[in-house]
């Protein structure tokens, strides 16, 4: 009977810079070198039948991202991580392996919410009170029909942003992935263009995606668990 | 220099690929920088993902990472963007494992496998913060040393490069690393410390199969030709004789190969069957300068299969050699891989085979799905043609494996030829029109009958190159004028819908062939070209030959007295000194024989050929004929009695 594994990694370090495609290749590769019996998907050219969650950008590290992985048999998902753990390249860690449902819908669909972390040393602050004074957030965002404002406003959940000496830290909750999705450049860049923030010159800011969360019933679920992680989801904007 | 995660990460942030960059890929090598007795960078003239496909890398990069006392990290030829970072942030170009300046390893090795790549070397070692010309170098600069193919005319690159190794790397590498650490004062710094450079220079000259070109001195007429080379100090040999790895069962094989995250240009387990190529065409420099051929058993094939596929988890396993369907137990290694993975979902491929319905068999039983495109190589239009330049392939050979492919369901079948070969005359390209227009209705027939998508035939044509240590050394090439009308005559002539036609670009191969029987004095002309901004030159994108006509015009030198030029046998040719085993009075028997249209049989199948090389290197061929593949074993034979 097959079986369909969830697991929870990392890509931090040297696999920032691995593309989402190249990840997935180098994904299929683990699980080779693992000897794990990986269902194949039929067609012309067979593949492992892996299912990803939201895509990192290029450069961006991640600490809790996702991918389901469909085995030919049933085993403990214990086995199944034990497996993986010798395999992994520099970079690329499990955190944890837990049996999904049989019939489930994908990552893809369910994740919608992104926890960020950035830091950058900054001149001046954003104008916290103008911004969130400001019922709408306008970036330009270029589309299948070129450059186009957008209204980032709905898709910030929440903004954890604290000056600790020279350096602007916090989280960014945002909305990911479909139409509401916010990308955490987007965020930074509005706050430079819209909200007086100066960055030190020639500082780069520094963004990770700490977590992904699924919405439901106004909580913030963890895609590894069913109970709820970080109530008051409801409170968000 | 040593360059930190975060000016690695800043650099790379805004490139494209940042992958080429970054290392850290699996089975990646991390050894102490401090405990390694000798430190060599691995240096590709051409990106990551080019360079990462070359088997040579592989094979010296675990040999001396998992069985010396000494360290190897690579670098490849940065793309001009990240060119553009590092002379931005005045940053050197580094290695991918310690990110460290080129200039802190003691030995920085370029493999040089095309010409049109040496602007890349003059380009690294700027960037690498090396000085660029060889004299210019001392006690705290890199020893940079050059291998591969283009090693067997290395002069154009000789006011550059320290040492050239001349055959096997895995022969000669560890003996060169050696005399390097004992010649090292000290392992501490930032960059090597020598003893005595000048000594160490001459020390390496000793070893079988080193060139130390600053150790010659080359005479020239007032025209250009060469008169003498000849050693400036006793003890310099006269000739440096090739070297080569005996027996390739017992040779190092890598068995833990890097897997990069990018997609590399051959993006697979490598497993090498054999080296070497005996069918002897006559145009062909690696049919040349690797010989003999030497088969691995079917067993070691079979064990290395299983170890690559655990130790890479790569989905598809390429069978490489010059000419993979001569393996003479082809069939058997084929059956037993598929057998073995093909319930993993791994697949095999065979990236070049003979044109005969065996080899399409073959193609069939490895095919994985959807078929896409089967390539043959012809090389030449008529019989005559094909028998100047010893390719024992018949027309009726060709239209048989064509119409094999298309009955076997292939949608697209792709020819390769070459123009401007020795004694070409209208009628051979000709022949191309009526070959490709033959194996287009076979097409027509074959999709006709099963009302399927119209197949298709690709003529892809290249031009004649006059390779060092070949038969046709001596041949001129067509000038680029001529070749461009020859390459017109076959557009006009194949405008039909079933064809379709590529060609390569006149003025690369021009230059391809000024430099590959190039001497000294190109030293100067590849330095202006790179001044002038050429890099990548093999990619048409960056390509610009403006750039070289000046730089040669600005050295007083004529690219045309390189490439066109039909020499004489009797003159001294730049890469005389350099010898590849194979005789020189064979390449001139062989020379005389194309003229003729004589063909000379593989001595796999008949008599030796004299080619000299056996004797020369105290090597013979190596073939694992088992007891079993009949058929293959039948196949081989009926074959090398067509061509008498």
């Amino acid at each position: 009977m097959s079986a369909w594994f969830r697991i929870e990694y990392s890509k931090e370090g040297p696999a920032v810079f691995i593309s989402h495609l190249d990840l997935t290749r180098a994904w299929e590769r683990i699980v080779r070198r693992a000897g794990l019996p990986a269902a194949l998907s039929q067609g012309y050219h067979p593949h492992y039948r892996l299912s990803f969650g939201s895509v990192l950008p290029v450069g961006m590290g991640g600490k809790r991202e996702y991918l389901d992985l469909e085995l030919k048999r049933d085993m403990p998902a214990e086995e199944v991580g034990a497996a993986l753990l010798p395999f992994l390249p520099a970079g690329i860690g499990v955190r944890q392996v837990k049996k999904r449902a049989e019939k489930a819908p994908s990552l893809m669909a369910q994740i919608d919410t992104a926890l960020y972390w950035m830091e950058a040393e900054v001149e001046k602050e954003p104008d916290w009170e103008a911004i969130w004074g400001e019922s709408s957030w306008a970036v330009k965002r270029t589309g299948k029909k070129g450059e186009e404002e957008t209204d980032i406003r709905p898709g910030v959940l929440r903004l954890d942003l604290q000056k600790e000496g020279p350096r602007l830290c916090g989280y960014l909750w945002l909305k990911t992935g479909g139409s509401s999705g916010v990308r955490p450049y987007e965020v930074i860049k509005f706050l430079q263009e819209h909200g007086g923030m100066v960055l030190k010159e020639e500082e780069e800011v520094f963004v990770h995606r700490e977590a992904l969360f699924i919405t439901r019933e106004g909580y913030l679920l963890s895609p590894m668990a069913d109970e709820v992680l970080w109530p008051g989801g409801k409170n968000f904007g | 220099m040593q360059l930190s995660e975060k000016q690695v990460a800043s650099l790379i942030a805004q490139v494209a690929r940042p992958g080429r960059y970054t290392g850290s890929e699996w089975n990646a090598a991390v050894k102490p920088w401090e405990e390694a007795r000798a430190r060599m960078a691995f240096a590709f003239p051409d990106v990551y993902e080019v360079g990462m496909s070359h088997l040579g890398l592989q094979i010296l990069y675990g040999l001396v990472n998992e069985k010396s006392p000494f360290l190897m990290e690579r670098v490849f030829a940065p793309w001009p963007d990240m060119e553009g970072r590092l002379r931005e942030k005045g940053l050197p170009l580094f290695s991918l494992e310690s990110r460290r300046a080129l200039a802190a390893f003691e030995v920085v090795g370029f493999t040089l496998q095309y010409e049109m790549s040496y602007t890349n070397v003059l380009n690294m070692l700027d960037l690498g913060g090396i000085p660029l010309c060889s004299r210019e170098r001392g006690n705290r600069d890199p020893l940079v040393i050059a291998g591969g193919p283009g090693a067997f005319n290395p002069e154009p690159l000789a006011d550059f490069v320290d040492a050239f190794v001349l055959g096997e790397g895995e022969e000669v590498l560890l003996e060169v690393l050696e005399t390097v650490a004992e010649h090292t004062a000290g392992l501490t710094g930032a960059r090597p410390c020598f003893k005595d450079r000048r000594r160490l220079l001459q020390e390496l000259a000793r070893i079988p199969g080193v060139y130390v070109p600053a150790l010659y001195e080359v005479d020239y007429y007032p025209d250009g030709r060469v008169k003498e080379v000849r050693p400036r100090f006793p003890g310099v040999p006269r000739r440096v004789v090739r070297r080569v790895v005996k027996d390739l069962n017992a040779a190092y094989f890598p068995l833990r190969p890097v897997v990069p995250f990018l997609e590399a240009v051959h993006d697979r387990i490598m497993l090498e069957v054999f080296r070497g190529c005996q069918r002897g065409c006559r145009f062909c420099q690696a049919g040349m300068i690797y010989r003999p051929v030497r088969e691995r058993s079917l067993e070691v094939l079979l064990r290395q299969a299983e170890n690559l596929v655990r130790s890479t988890g790569y989905d598809e396993m390429s069978l490489t050699s010059l000419s993979t369907g001569d393996y003479s137990r082809i069939g058997e290694l084929v059956r037993e891989l598929l057998n073995a993975y093909r319930e993993q979902g791994i697949a095999v491929s065979l990236p070049s085979l003979r044109i005969d319905t065996f080899s399409v068999g073959l193609a069939e039983e490895v095919q994985k799905g959807r078929k896409t495109g089967l390539t043959f190589a012809p090389e030449a239009g008529t019989q005559r043609l094909r028998d100047v330049i010893n390719k024992g392939v018949r027309k009726e050979d060709l239209l048989a494996a064509a119409k094999a492919a298309f009955a076997a369901g292939w949608p697209s079948v792709k020819l390769y030829f070459m123009i401007g070969l020795p004694t070409e005359r209208e009628e051979d390209l000709d022949g191309i029109v009526d070959l490709a227009r033959a194996a287009a209705a076979l097409g027509s027939e074959a999709g006709g009958k099963k009302g399927g998508r119209r197949p298709e035939v690709t003529v892809s044509v290249s031009n004649f190159v006059p390779k060092p240590h070949t038969p046709f050394q001596w041949e001129g090439q067509n000038p680029v004028a001529e070749l461009k009308r020859k390459q017109e005559y076959l557009r006009s002539k194949l405008r039909d819908r079933r064809i379709k036609y590529d060609w390569h670009d006149a003025e690369l191969s021009f230059l391809e062939a000024a430099i590959a029987r190039g001497d000294r004095r190109l030293g100067a002309v590849l330095k202006a070209a790179w001044q002038k901004g050429c890099r990548f030159d093999g990619w048409s994108e960056f390509f610009r030959p403006q750039r070289w006509k000046e730089a040669f015009a600005e050295q007083k030198l004529e690219a045309e007295f390189y490439a066109c030029r039909f020499i004489p046998y009797e003159e001294v040719l730049p890469w005389d000194h350099l010898d590849s085993g194979v005789s020189r009075e064979f390449l001139v028997e062989e020379h005389r024989k194309a003229m003729q249209g004589l063909l000379t049989e593989d001595c796999r199948f008949a008599f030796c050929t004299g080619c000299g090389v056996c004797p020369a290197l105290d090597v013979e061929p190596v073939l694992c004929r088992g007891t079993g593949g009949k058929s293959e074993g039948g196949e081989l034979s009926r074959e090398g009695e067509g061509l008498k």
